[in-house]
């Protein structure tokens, strides 16, 4: 499940806004709202998350960042420790958008995108 | 290979003291300034199995002949960039051996400090400023880079030294090898886009570069200077399309005077056209067109790119490199690849003298001819998310009568077997 702060106005996300957003890109959708994705440290959760919106297993998200990394174009988001460290941060702070397992998802937070 | 010693230093030294560095600016400043540090390390080995030795020592010994006889006909060893592969006979340990560390300092959301120190096995892990830039990011689409940048001349320059971020070895010789500078002094422009829901990055760059070595008691430079340049790349995580020119001045400056008799006699006696008055020569105005593609869709990886080089003299031979690589990933980890490249000098027959001065000379212009052909095969395993293992076996093929890339002319193929572990950290 893809999470929101609940006082953020958004209804929903595409794979497209999420790619975006989690590859840190001028997207259309970050372009014009200042979302923070949160990653999660190296889990099952995060290889489903990147496997089902981008298609890109873990070596080859890392083999990406790192091009990025060497060449001085940028950083991968900010990780935090498993689904219950992103579910609080993504609560505390209106502007985070993260990922979590649908177990976890309570009304702390607000769901806007389903990977599946 | 030539290198600028003035510039090197042990590279424990700099790592030392570019992490304490990173670490006492941030207490120091008592406020929030991030910081990164990362590292890529390349360890392996390779041996080529028929006897065959590439052209670096030969390169070494003709770059500092030209440097000092001013030899025209070998100017090009100039453009030749010997580290791609350095291999003979025996196993080789050191050469694929690179350990690397980049830093950014972001000062704030406008301003970043970046510094990236490799040293390579066959330098001693001497170190070498690839990156040392300051950053303006105008607002999400503009970013200014000022300082030593690495130069973006093709798909895979300007990671070069990262084995982990490409799937061979090292990238195809045919094109990574025609130049040997990497990086240069002067200024970026970066514009980043999201276009028609494609991605878009537009580089324009300016900027100039020198390395001196000494030979024989002898300091020559070679700089590349007035290099103008631009690279378009657009597409999405599956397709990405890559379009670049870089045109720029070669110079090799030899300020001694008792070379000036050597240089004076050699005009005299073969006339040739660019060599200037004084200690300069080797004034070309050169150039590179680079077009690549990528696909790496479904757990299949499609890599080409093709690049020509040319000058404006007849002293460097016109060249045209181009690869083609096709992977397959299975279970994610575990990429087998093949490949095919060639490397084709188009002008063998123009750039030959007539008369006299052709029968001297015209052997010494046809030994910079480099037409090979190489097919590769290669696996690379990613044993850990941050580790890579790859074995790769290439066939390389001297073909027209020319030596290739080895520096002996048998006009033999010879195979090159290479194992390495990448790791970024």
């Amino acid at each position: 499940m893809v999470i929101v702060n609940p006082k953020v106005n958004i209804a929903a996300l595409t794979k497209t806004d999420l790619a975006d957003i989690f590859l840190k890109k001028i997207g259309s959708y970050s372009k014009d709202e200042k979302l923070t994705p949160i990653d999660q440290k190296p889990n099952e959760v995060r290889t489903h998350f990147y496997e089902k919106i981008l298609g890109k297993s873990d070596a080859e998200m890392k083999a990406y960042w790192s091009r990025e990394i060497f060449t001085g174009h940028a950083y991968p988001p900010h990780s935090e420790e498993g689904d219950l460290s992103v579910k609080e941060s993504v609560s505390n702070n209106p502007t985070y958008v993260g990922y979590i397992d649908s177990t976890v998802v309570d009304e702390k937070v607000k769901v806007v995108a389903h990977v599946d | 290979m030539l290198i600028n010693r003035t510039k090197k230093q042990s590279l424990k030294k700099h790592l030392i003291a570019l992490g304490f560095g990173m670490c006492s600016t941030a207490l120091s400043a008592g406020v929030d300034i991030d910081y990164h540090i990362d590292g890529f390390l390349t360890a392996g080995f390779g041996v080529l199995t028929g006897g065959q030795v590439f052209a670096q020592q030969l390169d070494v010994n003709t770059l500092e002949f030209q440097i000092l006889s001013g030899l025209p006909p070998l100017y090009d060893t100039v453009l030749v960039r010997p580290s791609i592969y350095n291999y003979n006979g025996k196993i080789d340990l050191q050469e694929p051996a690179i350990l690397g560390l980049n830093a950014r300092v972001d000062i704030n959301d406008k301003y970043s400090f970046v510094l990236q120190v490799t040293g390579t096995g066959n330098e001693e892990f001497s170190a070498d400023y690839e990156w040392a830039f300051f950053e303006y990011r105008l607002d999400d689409n503009w970013d200014f880079r000022f300082g030593r940048l690495r130069i973006p001349l093709f798909m895979f320059s300007d990671t070069l030294e990262v084995g982990y971020t490409y799937p061979w070895v090292t990238p195809p010789a045919e094109i990574y090898q025609l130049v040997n500078f990497t990086s240069y002094s002067g200024a970026e422009m970066v514009y980043e886009n999201n276009i028609l829901g494609q991605d878009l990055r537009a580089s324009l760059y300016y900027g100039s570069f020198a390395k001196t070595d000494t030979a024989a008691g002898v300091t020559g430079t070679f700089s590349v200077r007035q290099i103008l340049a631009g690279y378009i790349n657009f597409g999405n995580q599956d397709i990405q399309a890559r379009a670049g020119y870089i045109e720029a001045l070669l110079l090799s400056v030899v300020p001694t005077p008792g070379l000036t008799s050597i240089i004076e006699a050699y005009t005299t006696i073969y006339g040739a056209p660019d060599v200037l008055p004084g200690y300069e020569f080797n004034n070309a105005r050169a150039h590179f067109a680079d077009v690549g593609i990528t696909i790496d869709k479904n757990n299949w990886l499609f890599l080409a790119e093709v690049v020509q080089q040319g000058t404006n003299t007849p002293q460097f031979k016109t060249v045209r490199g181009w690869y083609t690589t096709l992977g397959y990933s299975i279970c994610g980890d575990w990429l087998p690849y093949v490949g095919f490249a060639e490397m084709k000098t188009l002008d063998k027959t123009s750039r030959l003298y007539g008369g006299p001065l052709g029968a001297a000379i015209n052997p010494l212009v046809s030994l910079i001819n480099t037409d090979q052909k190489t097919i590769t095969m290669g696996l690379r395993w990613d044993v850990f998310t941050n580790t890579d293992f790859k074995l790769q076996v290439e066939r390389i093929d001297p073909v027209h009568g020319t030596p290739g890339l080895y520096s002996v002319n048998p006009h033999q193929a010879d195979y090159l077997i290479r194992g390495t572990v990448d790791m970024v950290f």
